[in-house]
């Protein structure tokens, strides 16, 4: 392309240009500039950039040995951040082009829901879910995938714990409560019943529809907002909102592994791309375990302290109940972890775990069981909306699981 | 190199139906409808989308603080966008400003994030239907395609600026896919001096790439005759809304603050109101047949599917952008706006520009922009002050933050009470603004193409290059997708029952 060499040429010439007219100190910038991949290998928080090196990534890998395996990649209720993480791979993308044929990817092709259908049981290698189930064309496209596949992995926090969909959970009456509010009740919907007389009933999204021209339809919403796994048997486990590159490199190795080396998979169950400890190892600040005695927002602290715990900083960061292998972005980022990585194994309630984790901070000793019951409230009742706070990804995995109306259900 | 494949051949249908489910290379799910008369020619189209998640509810009883977390998630693609308007309804609800520092740092966040996004639109999506041809087959038209017509270079050098753009806002925001920075009143974190001289390396390549890019779109679409024609046809792709954006310092293109301004056909302004006053201007309509909504000017009022100076359908995105400002604050984008302008002004458009694929356009202009501003920013001697948070604020009240996200105008309006939790709280979100238009726009081009029962998949696929124009989203996901990108369309008759499959392979 003539366009593309003249352009070339045109910033070849402006580079040279540049660097003899700032020929003093030019060195540094343009090594910062020509190798973008080599810096992301420096010191800082290498691990969560777009053009992060996926260890044991092998360029050019070419069609594995046995051929290419079949590889579904699909969003349920999701927010699309996942499959920018695979994409955020760059042109370890690739990768998996040499290793698969992808049969689907709705967020880029056709879903193909029928030549889905047309496969042979297990004629899929690996299918990756991502996204919450909360309606019922969801739940019928991961029943539709566990058939037809051998690996199934549940991807990311809404697959694997609910994520933020699952706040939805906290509406006591569910779809119709929410869908009331949503075209309802907002200042926006309000008045556009209001100013043209209209009835909500006759505006109302509805799962069938008769048009002039013919019959239009929409899936029916769920009420409660559900984890993959709880409506499908799943094999791996990879957490996140999104996953970061290096647990994605770790699903992705054992993949390469297994399609060209014949190497074993983990064992069924495995939560992929973790380090089975708790965030707070994996974080740069220190612990002073310090009492609590007052809770700040992390706008409340003028100048966070980046080397000591924000727990120790009266912030209430979520990692001493979170697992590792994310890299600690947040924590890096003077922000509390809010736990998009799930509990560590084996606890099963995230929110809880860390509730009880953060109370025993509190500056109620041993000798004082005879504190009343109003001072205990006093003091806990700094911390605000502690199911939404502490729950934040994980609502379907938990035993709360949902709000209910008194009588619901 | 061969020319891209515009036209091919019909094949004649024996119904009056033509579902494509699921619609492709779009944010989200959606679907789209399309009747045919006894004649065989277009009654009419649909475009639906059959998700709503009620953020607007289940964000009620939720940390004021938490909101730029949880309304990120509106959005994998575009959560930057959702994060900063987020944050400034937050402001609000504190009653406070971001310290200017942090201002700064927000500003060349967003402007890097706008960079990340335009790149990912023009070469996944839009590159694909141009430099392959819309009824090019389904194997060849995509990045892949793309990649190997225009060669390996370009596609290498794509993925690394987009990377780069990536890494400015991970390095801000700790993640650039949910990022975690922004708070009431400001940002988490500083930048160091360290931080500034990369950021600024980064963004002079974004600049360059941006320039590069608008040769690319110069060469292969305004390049093409036919293509020109296409776009140029009032009979297709083209719309006489109303448009609305942001207005800078004397009306110039802005993404990130000011008040919010639309534009009537002619070009002439209609309104300039504070984003606190958004309720009396915007209102959203629903239909019992979508679950998104569709927003529209209140005073003038909702009349379905139809656009023009009685109906309140409004669009956003940069082309709408492109409509409300006056001029461009930075010199590159400035001289390619004025280009832009002259060039629709040789097809005698006086007043706004109506045409939809002029949005790719558009985008590009604004790509050099966000980069060129990236670098303003970068460069600025104050980007590393440390004063980046408000002392002594207090939440309680109402908040509204607009900001211009990539693909349109995104309203965040929040009230939280003295404990700052949130007691109430509306979206208005970037596509849907244009969801009436993008219903009005896939109804016409059907109409356009689609006659005596005679279809194609290159026609289909035309049909949906209507409603890709207004969604740059998706492109980040399609713009490094190995294989194939075919489309299926499944003729059924009125019962539903599948009569044919058509496809692009």
């Amino acid at each position: 392309m003539s366009w593309f060499s003249d352009w070339k040429e045109k910033r070849a010439k402006k580079k040279a240009e540049k660097a003899a007219t700032a020929a003093a100190a030019p060195a540094k910038k343009e090594a910062a500039a020509s190798s973008a991949p080599a810096a992301a290998k420096g010191a800082k928080a290498p691990e969560f950039i777009a053009d992060s090196p996926i260890d044991g990534y092998v360029p050019g890998l070419g069609a594995p040995p046995g051929g290419k395996i079949n590889i579904a990649i699909y969003w349920a209720a999701a927010c699309g951040g996942c499959d920018v993480s695979l994409l955020d791979t760059d042109e370890k993308v690739l990768n998996i082009g040499d290793m698969s044929n992808i049969l689907m990817w709705p967020i880029a092709t056709d879903g193909k829901e029928k030549d889905i259908e047309a496969l042979e049981d297990g004629e899929i290698t690996v299918a990756m879910i991502n996204g919450a189930i909360r309606n019922s064309e969801n739940e019928h496209m991961a029943r539709l995938l566990r058939k037809k596949s051998q690996i199934l992995v549940s991807y990311g926090a809404c697959a694997c714990l609910g994520g933020t969909p699952a706040l939805a959970n906290l509406v006591p009456g569910g779809v119709n409560e929410i869908k009331d509010y949503v075209y309802g009740v907002t200042p926006t919907s309000a008045n556009f019943i209001a100013d043209g007389g209209r009835k909500l009933e006759d505006v109302m999204p509805r799962p069938e529809y008769n048009a002039p021209e013919g019959t239009l339809t929409l899936p029916v919403l769920y009420d409660t907002v559900k984890t993959v796994d709880q409506v499908v048997d799943v094999d791996y486990y990879i957490p996140g909102c999104p996953p970061t590159q290096k647990s994605i490199a770790a699903l992705l190795d054992a993949l390469v592994g297994f399609v060209y080396r014949g190497e074993a998979l983990p064992p069924k169950g495995t939560t992929v791309g973790v380090i089975p400890k708790s965030l707070c190892e994996e974080c740069h600040r220190h612990k002073e375990n310090r009492r609590i005695t007052e809770v700040f927002e992390p706008h409340e602290v003028l100048n966070i302290d980046h080397d000591l715990c924000l727990l120790d900083q009266g912030i209430l960061c979520l990692g001493a109940g979170t697992i590792a292998g994310c890299g600690a972005p947040c924590t890096k980022a003077d922000q509390p972890c809010r736990g998009c990585y799930g509990p560590p194994k084996p606890v099963s309630e995230q929110g809880s775990s860390i509730f009880t984790a953060i109370a025993s901070l509190f500056p109620i000793e041993a000798n004082d069981a005879k504190m009343n019951e109003d001072d205990m409230d006093d003091i806990m009742s700094v911390i605000k909306d502690p199911l939404g706070y502490f729950y934040a990804f994980s609502m379907s995995k938990s035993l709360i699981k949902r709000a209910v109306n008194e009588g619901g259900q | 190199m061969t020319g891209p494949v515009i036209w091919d051949e019909k094949k004649k249908v024996d119904t009056n139906r033509i579902t494509i489910d699921p619609i492709t290379r779009l944010e989200g799910h959606g679907k789209i409808e399309i009747f045919l008369d006894d004649k065989g020619d277009v009654q009419n189209a649909y475009y639906q989308t059959p998700e709503v998640r009620g953020f607007e509810r289940f964000c009620i009883g939720r940390k004021v603080t938490e909101m730029n977390q949880i309304t990120a998630r509106l959005c994998g693609v575009c959560p930057g966008a959702h994060h900063l308007a987020s944050a400034k309804a937050t402001d609000g609800c504190y009653n406070t400003k971001p310290t200017e520092s942090a201002f700064r740092i927000r500003d060349l966040f967003y402007n890097a994030h706008f960079v990340h996004s335009h790149i990912a639109h023009f070469y996944a999506l839009a590159s694909a239907d141009f430099v392959m041809g819309p009824a090019a087959p389904a194997a060849e038209r995509n990045v892949l395609g793309v990649v190997g017509k225009v060669g390996l270079e370009l596609g290498g050098a794509v993925l690394r600026t987009r990377s780069k753009a990536q890494r400015i806002q991970a390095m801000i925001g700790g993640k650039a896919t949910h990022p975690v920075m922004a708070v009431p009143g400001g940002v988490s974190i500083a930048l160091n001096k360290e931080d500034q001289r990369e950021i600024l390396s980064y963004a002079e390549d974004m600049v360059d790439f941006a320039k590069t890019t608008m040769e690319v779109f110069k060469s292969i679409v305004l390049g093409n005759k036919e293509y020109v024609d296409i776009i140029a046809n009032p009979d297709l792709y083209y719309q006489e809304s109303y448009y609305m954006g942001l207005a800078g310092k004397d009306n110039a293109l802005e993404f990130h603050d000011g008040p919010v301004r639309v534009v009537d056909q002619n070009r002439k302004e209609k309104y300039k109101f504070d984003p606190y006053d958004y309720l009396d201007y915007v209102a959203e309509a629903s239909e019992p047949w979508s679950y998104q909504k569709f927003p529209y000017l209140r005073k003038v009022g909702y009349k379905g599917m139809q656009s023009g100076p009685d109906s309140g359908l409004y669009r956003a995105a940069p082309l709408a952008r492109l409509n409300v400002c006056e001029s461009i604050s930075t010199p590159v984008a400035q001289k390619e706006f004025e280009e832009y302008r002259e060039f629709f002004k040789g097809l005698g458009v006086e007043g706004s520009v109506h045409f939809t694929l002029a949005t790719h356009w558009a985008r590009i202009i604004e790509m050099i922009h966000a980069a060129e501003r990236a670098v303003e920013n970068a460069s600025d001697k104050d980007l590393t002050n440390s004063d980046i948070k408000q002392p002594d604020i207090s939440p309680g009240g109402r908040g509204v933050g607009i900001i211009e996200a990539p693909r349109g105008i995104l309203f965040h309006d929040y009230t939280c009470d003295d404990n700052g939790l949130v007691t109430a709280c509306n979206l208005v979100v970037g596509t849907t603004n244009n969801n009436g238009p993008i219903n009005v726009d896939v109804a016409q081009v059907a109409k356009g193409l689609i006659h005596n029962f005679e279809v194609s998949p290159g026609l289909l696929n035309m049909v949906e290059m209507a409603f890709r124009a207004y969604d740059p989203c998706n492109s980040c996901a399609t713009h490094s997708l190995p294989g194939q990108m075919p489309l299926t369309a499944n003729i059924r008759s009125i019962d539903g029952e599948l009569l044919e499959t058509i496809s692009r392979e």
